[in-house]
């Protein structure tokens, strides 16, 4: 019976050993797998320090890396660019010494450092001496940019950002629309603003004034407001003016508080002025939110893009404002949203249409 | 009747309705205009002027301050341009080192600022100052990096900046004594002592001439004392000289770390005496460009017949290669000295950096200390503090009062 027990573990094992090999759980020894996951920027400064180490240290002995993450890095990314340095020191016929096993008090401890400057990630490898006498060796210091790691990965999706101008006065206001018309001169701007609504038509290639209508007062702050191509909402009221925004504004009390405070956030996402955008970005949905000044600071449109999970991450760069941006709103096409921003440098209020083109 | 708002109807269409309702759709807090803020200051600013010179370090560092709201901009040079009052705030009532009145500019190119108006009051002692953040009197003052925590304990609101203000020691003339005696004295010196105990644990010990949050690469210079290393060396030095370490007599930061200097060597056997020094600028002017700062030490040089001088370097950028370049030229200016006559280029790599760093380190000329924050009391109506950087002034223009709260227990 204990024979058989025996056996029958023994064959549990190779069978959990088959299993793990064939889902990943026994750490890779492939080099080009183990650092395929970091960055593009991350792996070749991990190559670089590999090939410093191997020109400083001999490998006739084995060499056991002591890690310490002083960066802002997680501990997920420390394992990962561990390992992958790891991975790349066998490659140069190292011997990778594991922690606590019998040869790591006969093997070569290289201080590996995960530091941050002003402008980035610093890595750092200290060498120990061979020998009392022997000059210090000097560290090997490799800068890192603080790359968000999806941005370098050609499989994910990079949003780029662009930003027009439609409007700006010098007066507030709350929201714009615009309505596209069969032809250019159909064409309509909407501008709410605290106590009217102004519509303007093309003229030319300038927007003329032709018609206002009153707003009725509202307990409205700015940041609660929209507005499209036949309603707007205002603090607590809901407002239509029908197909052609030239007869009455018909507004009744709000049915859904938008003042609720207890709106969920978005992981990943700061909690300032942002929207969806309809379109999406391969099997994503697009994101934009502004930066998390307040109204006194020039501000940013960053894109983002949520996956399956719960949760966005950054996408690309984010575009420069001259100011705070006061409210956001998907439209008028699929991919853009309309922000309306308080220059500080001029003072004026600004429309923009800021379009977001999905990339990899 | 039922409206239908396009912003409800979008939350049906394909993200759906979830997704809308998570849209975190506001901004912080809404700034409001109008009040005054209350500043209290421990300098005496004299003159408004620019170009007109300071007693003290502290005088010109509120001066320039305070230049920095009534002129339009400054040159990375020190230099501001534009008249007096082009700035976001114009003076409306002047009493040469007592009281200033300023009044926002509404025709600022910057913006108007949050504020009507900023009331300074000056040559407040720092227990005047303190008393008044507590009963609400004042809304901003500066406080000492070694009563930070104090005034915490107090309840007072403190803000930090990043560590940029480095004491250190300087040898005013490296020919007269040997490298192995100053490198001897260096590594009798215990900095986390002097963080945890003289400094309440604000500041980092280093041994670097840059913050590890600028350069990344602190961390690879010793800190701790190796008091052995240090006798071997001092034995070999015949015969053993004796130093005298300078401080700024004003400064009681400056003379409590002397005298725990002179202990940690002594402790090696190393013959070190401590001299106050009444004459102003050892600390070395925070705002105004390197020249000011190495006139400063030559100034004090000529008077005050020390070894070595322990002195405050405040970085002038955040970068890290401008701020060595600045400290470079601070060290080659003196006696016309061009050890390090190449200044180091923007692209240099961090690499670069640590290795021009360990040069002029290895010459022990300058002996780094501790790295210190400049640390800031504001009142709990104060909105929208952000602790400048280096290089930049106080965001003045940019805080607003909420005359609302009342609360005292905001922290930043």
């Amino acid at each position: 019976m204990q024979s058989r027990r025996r056996l029958n573990l023994a064959i549990r094992l190779v069978f959990f050993a088959f299993v793990a090999g064939l889902f990943g759980l026994v750490p890779q020894s492939s080099p080009a797998q183990a650092t395929s996951s970091l960055p593009k920027s991350w792996n070749e400064a991990v190559i670089g320090l590999a090939d410093k180490i191997a020109a400083a240290v001999s490998p006739t002995a084995p060499v056991a890396l002591d890690v310490k993450n002083i960066s802002s890095l997680d501990a997920a990314n420390m394992d990962s660019i561990r390992t992958a340095l790891e991975n790349e020191l066998r490659r140069h016929s190292f011997q990778i010494s594991p922690a606590n096993s019998g040869t790591t008090q006969s093997a070569v401890h290289l201080q590996f450092t995960l530091s941050e400057s002003a402008d980035g990630y610093v890595w750092v490898v200290e060498i120990p001496n061979n020998s009392q006498n022997a000059p210090s060796t000097s560290p090997i210091i490799v800068p890192v940019p603080r790359t968000v790691a999806m941005e370098e990965n050609t499989d994910q999706p990079l949003l780029s950002l662009e930003k027009r101008i439609v409007w700006k006065q010098s007066d507030r206001f709350l929201g714009f629309a615009l309505l596209q018309g069969s032809s250019p001169s159909e064409s309509q701007l909407l501008i709410l603003e605290t106590s009217r609504l102004a519509v303007y038509k093309l003229s030319g290639s300038q927007w003329q004034l032709s018609r206002t209508l009153p707003v009725p007062d509202s307990s409205s702050t700015s940041h609660d407001t929209a507005i499209n191509d036949r309603s707007f909402s205002l603090g607590n009221l809901d407002c239509l003016f029908g197909p052609d925004p030239a007869g009455n504004i018909v507004c009744g009390m709000s049915r859904i508080s938008r003042l609720t405070p207890d709106r969920a956030t978005i992981a990943g996402v700061p909690t300032t002025v942002s929207t969806f955008l309809q379109e999406k970005c391969g099997s994503e949905t697009m994101l934009l939110a502004t930066g998390e000044g307040d109204w006194t600071q020039a501000d940013t449109v960053q894109g983002y893009v949520t996956g399956a999970n719960s949760g966005a991450a950054p996408s690309g760069a984010s575009l420069a404002i001259n100011g705070p941006v006061m409210s956001l709103e998907p439209g008028p096409a699929t991919n853009a949203a309309r922000a309306v921003v308080h220059n500080l440098k001029t003072g004026n209020y600004e429309a923009y249409i800021v379009t977001a083109t999905c990339g990899h | 009747m039922r409206l239908i708002l396009l912003r409800r109807l979008a939350a049906t269409s394909a993200i759906g309705i979830f997704l809308l309702a998570g849209l975190p759709a506001y901004t912080s807090r809404k700034p409001r205009y109008g009040g005054t803020l209350r500043v209290e200051t421990g300098a005496s600013v004299k003159s408004l002027d620019p170009v007109s010179a300071t007693s003290t370090p502290e005088d010109s560092a509120a001066k320039a301050q305070i230049d920095s709201l009534i002129y339009e901009s400054r040159d990375p040079d020190g230099t501001f341009n534009g008249d007096a009052g082009s700035g976001p705030f114009k003076i409306s009532s002047w009493q040469p080192g007592k009281q200033l009145a300023l009044q926002a500019n509404e025709k600022s190119r910057a913006g108007r600022p949050f504020v009507d108006a900023i009331e300074v009051t000056m040559g407040r002692a720092f227990r005047d100052r303190l008393l008044d953040l507590e009963l609400s009197r004042t809304d901003f003052t500066g406080i000492p990096a070694q009563e930070a925590r104090h005034a915490a304990e107090r309840g007072v609101r403190v803000s930090q900046s990043q560590p940029d203000e480095l004491l250190a020691i300087i040898f005013l003339d490296p020919r007269t004594r040997a490298t192995a005696a100053r490198e001897a004295l260096s590594l009798t010196i215990d900095r986390p002592s002097i963080v945890t105990f003289l400094l309440q644990k604000v500041g980092e010990p280093t041994g670097a001439l840059l913050p590890q949050w600028a350069s990344g690469t602190s961390f690879l210079f010793a800190t701790s004392a190796d008091v052995p290393r240090a006798k071997e060396l001092w034995s070999q030095i015949t015969p053993s000289p004796k130093f005298l370490l300078g401080y700024d007599s004003a400064d009681p930061l400056e003379q409590s770390v002397a005298e725990r200097i002179v202990v940690n060597a002594k402790e090696a056997g190393i013959s070190l005496l401590a001299v106050a020094e009444p004459v102003p600028g050892s600390a070395l002017d925070a705002s105004s460009p390197s020249q000011k700062s190495s006139a400063g030490i030559n100034a004090m040089r000529a008077t005050v017949p020390v070894d070595a001088r322990l002195v405050r370097l405040t970085m002038t950028s955040p970068n890290p290669v401008t701020a060595l370049n600045e400290l470079q030229r601070t060290f080659n200016l003196l006696e016309g000295d061009r050890t390090f006559a190449n200044p180091l280029r923007d692209s240099s790599s961090p690499s670069d950096i640590y290795q021009r760093e360990r040069e002029i380190l290895d010459t022990y000329r300058i002996v780094p200390l501790v790295w210190l924050p400049h640390v800031y009391g504001l009142s709990a109506r104060v909105r929208n503090w952000i602790a400048p950087l280096p290089g930049q002034s106080w965001p003045l223009t940019d805080v607003w009062l909420d005359t609302d709260d009342k609360s005292n227990t905001i922290k930043d």
